[in-house]
């Protein structure tokens, strides 16, 4: 039975909106009649988390119905984005989990990478990025002409902007609503304990601009993109600016809720959970098999990652005053984290100590160069070798072409460190063309060191791992090798390797030969 | 002018003709073994030392145990000597294919002057056909089918010592196919007082062998498989003659000595074989001869096996300290422990590797600090 002032029944949400309006707390641009969709249906659907969330932005902004007329024209092209997007997702996701499962197979024998399965799977990994990356630089092309929209006050408010879906709830739901929102919240609390951030301001400096670099690498659509730039904003925005929306928005709505009837939104979440797992083993796999742990090794890892996981569990379980305080619980794993580094050996150490996730491993683990093998030289002295034959004009283009390189990798330069290092790669390319053959082949590879671009990202990852160190809270060793994930895979590398399936694997092979 | 007939122009033509195609041919084949001019040119190619002549303008060649006997213009199955008018030549000579910087742990030598660099020349050709090797590009080809450099001895001395590199080193291709540059290279570095050491198959017969040892401080042999079968079958030589070369070098010389048997799957990976390899080391070599098991990757001729498993390896080593060797190493795998060299009498650490980077030595003196066991090797 509803009662009169229940939210679910129509005289009751008259009632908390005569309130809500009466009190001023609701904002004047939304219309006053309307409670959003989201709130009044469920908060589970990613989709209604994000509604929420753009409503929450276009609230904080106090954005008007011109300014949201005159942002339509973008969101309509943001929403064809988003379906085409959709529609790139499902045809990619099938291929990059067919691919995967096979790059996983030949991980787990740890006998190399056949050409064909490596190149495939790369092939298929660099077009998800290239869709995702063109999909952001879509938005973000997009959103610029949003910015030129805001006052310089909203603008200021959109750049320090923070998601508060709370707030919204609070604008907006009755009590049911804000209990399940709250049941929501404890559920995800529990489910991720460790998730909430340390307020160490160092480490967050370091961690924003190792993401900084990040994501000059790959493009993520900025704050305007993401909460307005979005098919989840489409019921807000068109409410405030007072129009119906066109049919390619509510396509875009649709595909973002239900799928398409070839691929629904169901089968898509399925793919991308196998897909996060494919992607979270093979790197498992790859970290142990560039590590080439010893019999010895494995028993004691296995057990200590073991112990973190059930000392974790066991915290995520416990009531919350049973609960060890998040100190001791980090101490104690900083130790079992200290036991599984005296297990590794030096060079294991180092090759932790450089190891960034990966879905194909780096040629250092992968291949290495062997002894007795004349090998080719680093990528910088190849170039070198290239561009110190090359006129004038063409060590230009090719200077102007690696700076672009590594921009793209290592994120953008200043004015001044941009023209040194012009400089520097001019002076190297032409130290190299003084040279005699000879003597450039005796020299090549100091010379490839000392344009070696500075890798920023690997001095953060450094500088992180030591303030870690300093404040006593588990680093890399524990991220990567203390979980029930590696602790897995390390078993059945252990069992693997105890049942020689390399021999039995080549017999047939030789045969063939 | 006069007027000359149809078939007196096809023979003016046909002299001319002719006459052209030998000058080219003469003057492409001269330079390619160096004796189209005399002076300059003269220099990419020499005589060689071990031969002999025979009836007809044909030559027995002496250096390895496969003994070709060649006949004017042809080339030996090394493709890196040819018969000149009854007289021997090098080609390649002063023509290395290969010139770079690299640590010692590279040739391997485990036991000599750790992480030390050294200037590696190599030289294409080969007397050996491994069906995995490595370097295929360059071994199997003839040296001056290749892009190379232009160095005599001297000059690379020289260039050696203004990179401040003191260890002149042959690897990558076979130095028995070119041995007479790398000899006299050899002589040049140690009248300029540096270190030489070389990578070998040793595939030659004793006396050349011992000829270019009396240069050599060091030297790698690899000792590919132990049966007759795997060396007929995938190197394509016997096995009696590298076995031969080794005792050589161990009994004649003082050259640091070390072991390199790669491992194939399928081929030598028998424990059996490893095990009566292992023994024949001990009992013609002693026990503290350095042995690598190296691991092998699918290349050339060999591209349907997989690569050797970590197991294989392991328990070689196992069994070649079982069977009483002290210093035995895996390769071509990292981090690994078999990277390291540990004291045989307390198993302390001593030096600690991450593939051919050195990231510890407690050793410089060749001494283990904590028992004081001197460590055979090369270490000052």
């Amino acid at each position: 039975m509803l009662s009169a002032r229940s939210p679910q029944s129509i005289i009751g949400r008259l009632w908390w909106i005569t309130v809500l309006v009466a009190s001023g707390t609701l904002p004047a641009p939304i219309p006053a009649g309307e409670m959003p969709k989201a709130i009044r249906e469920k908060f589970n659907d990613a989709h209604d988390r994000q509604a929420l969330d753009s409503l929450d932005f276009i609230l904080a902004l106090g954005l008007t119905a011109d300014q949201a007329r005159a942002i339509l024209r973008q969101h309509q092209a943001a929403c064809r984005l988003h379906t085409q997007g959709y529609l790139e997702q499902a045809e990619l996701q099938p291929l990059e989990i067919e691919a995967y499962t096979a790059f996983l197979e030949e991980s787990r024998r740890n006998q190399g990478f056949s050409p064909e399965v490596e190149h495939h799977t790369a092939q298929i990994h660099h077009r998800a990025i290239r869709a995702r990356d063109e999909l952001a630089e879509g938005l973000n092309a997009l959103a610029v002409g949003v910015w030129d929209v805001l006052t310089l006050s909203q603008r200021q408010i959109a750049a320090d902007y923070k998601p508060n879906r709370k707030a919204v709830f609070e604008r907006f739901a009755g009590p049911q609503e804000r209990r399940k929102a709250d049941r929501l919240a404890r559920r995800r609390a529990i489910r991720n304990p460790g998730r909430h951030k340390t307020c160490d301001p160092q480490l967050e400096k370091a961690r924003k601009k190792l993401e900084s670099i990040n994501q000059a690498a790959h493009p993520r659509p900025d704050v305007i993109a993401r909460h307005l730039l979005t098919p989840a904003a489409a019921e807000s925005l068109h409410q405030l600016a007072g129009v119906e929306a066109p049919l390619v928005v509510r396509e875009a709505v649709d595909c973002r809720r239900l799928g398409t009837r070839d691929y629904p939104l169901s089968r898509c979440r399925e793919d991308q959970s196998t897909l996060h797992k494919l992607r979270a083993e093979i790197n498992n796999w790859n970290l142990a098999n560039g590590m080439h742990f010893s019999r010895d090794q494995i028993g004691p890892l296995v057990e200590l990652a073991e112990r973190a996981e059930d000392l974790k569990t066991a915290q995520r379980r416990a009531k919350p005053r049973d609960r060890l305080p998040r100190k001791v619980l980090l101490e104690k794993l900083v130790e079992l984290e200290l036991a599984a580094e005296s297990v590794l050996r030096p060079g294991q150490l180092e090759v932790l100590r450089a190891y960034l996730p990966c879905l194909i491993p780096p040629k250092n683990l992968k291949d290495p160069v062997r002894v007795g093998q004349a090998s080719d030289g680093t990528r910088l002295a190849n170039w070198l070798e290239r561009a110190r034959r090359k006129p004038q004009w063409r060590v230009e283009r090719l200077i102007e072409r690696m700076i672009e390189r590594e921009i793209a990798h290592f994120g953008p330069m200043g004015d001044a460190a941009l023209e040194q290092r012009r400089l520097a790669l001019h002076d190297t390319v032409r130290r190299a063309a003084e040279m005699n053959d000879v003597e450039f082949a005796l020299n090549k590879d100091e010379l490839a060191q000392a344009i070696q671009p500075e890798n920023r990202k690997e001095q953060l990852i450094a500088d992180i791992e030591a303030l870690r160190r300093e404040r006593r809270q588990p680093g890399r060793t524990y991220r990567f090798l203390l979980n029930s994930d590696f602790a897995a895979v390390l078993s059945r590398a252990g069992s693997t390797r105890r049942s020689r399936v390399g021999w039995r694997l080549a017999a047939p092979l030789r045969s063939r030969y | 002018m006069g007027h000359i007939d149809r078939r007196d122009f096809l023979a003016v033509v046909g002299r001319y003709g002719l006459g052209g195609c030998a000058a080219c041919v003469l003057g492409e084949f001269g330079a390619s073994v160096g004796l189209a001019g005399t002076g300059s040119s003269r220099r990419w190619a020499r005589e060689v030392d071990f031969y002999q002549r025979l009836p007809d303008k044909t030559i027995e060649c002496g250096v390895c145990p496969r003994h070709c006997v060649l006949d004017d213009g042809e080339t030996g199955f090394c493709r890196s000597r040819i018969n000149v008018g009854g007289r021997h030549y090098a080609r390649g000579y002063n023509q290395p294919c290969i010139l770079r910087v690299d640590p010692v742990e590279k040739v391997p030598l485990s036991h000599f002057l750790p992480g030390v660099k050294t200037m590696t020349v190599a030289v294409g050709g080969c007397n050996l056909r491994c069906l995995y090797c490595q370097n295929w590009q360059h071994s199997q080809t003839a040296p001056d089918e290749l892009k190379t450099f232009e160095l005599t001895p001297e000059q690379a001395i020289e260039s050696a010592r203004r990179k401040g590199v003191r260890v002149i080193a042959f690897n990558y291709t076979e130095p028995v196919a070119f041995l007479e540059y790398a000899k006299d290279l050899a002589r040049a570095a140690r009248k300029a007082e540096m270190r030489v050491v070389a990578a070998t198959g040793g595939y030659v017969e004793p006396e050349p062998l011992l000829d270019f040892a009396r240069y050599l401080d060091a030297i790698t042999i690899g000792l590919k498989g132990y049966t007759e079968d795997f060396y007929e079958t995938v190197c394509g030589v016997r096995l009696e003659g590298v076995l031969k070369s080794i005792q050589t070098i161990k009994r004649e010389t003082d050259c640091w000595l070390e072991l390199v048997n790669l491992i194939v799957p399928t081929y030598n990976d028998n424990p059996a074989t490893i095990r009566k390899m292992c023994g024949w080391i001990r009992r013609n070599l002693g026990v503290t001869v350095p042995l690598h098991f190296s691991r092998f990757v699918p290349m050339y001729r060999l591209t349907n096996l997989p690569r050797t498993p970590i197991t294989t390896l392991e328990s070689a080593c196992d069994i070649a300290r079982r069977v009483g060797l002290k210093y035995v190493y895996t390769s071509n795998i990292a981090p690994h422990d078999g990277n390291n060299t540990y004291c045989p009498k307390c198993k302390t650490s001593l030096i600690q590797r991450l593939g051919f980077k050195i990231l510890d030595n407690r050793m410089p003196d060749g001494q283990c600090p904590k028992c004081h066991l001197r460590i055979p090797g090369v270490w000052k």
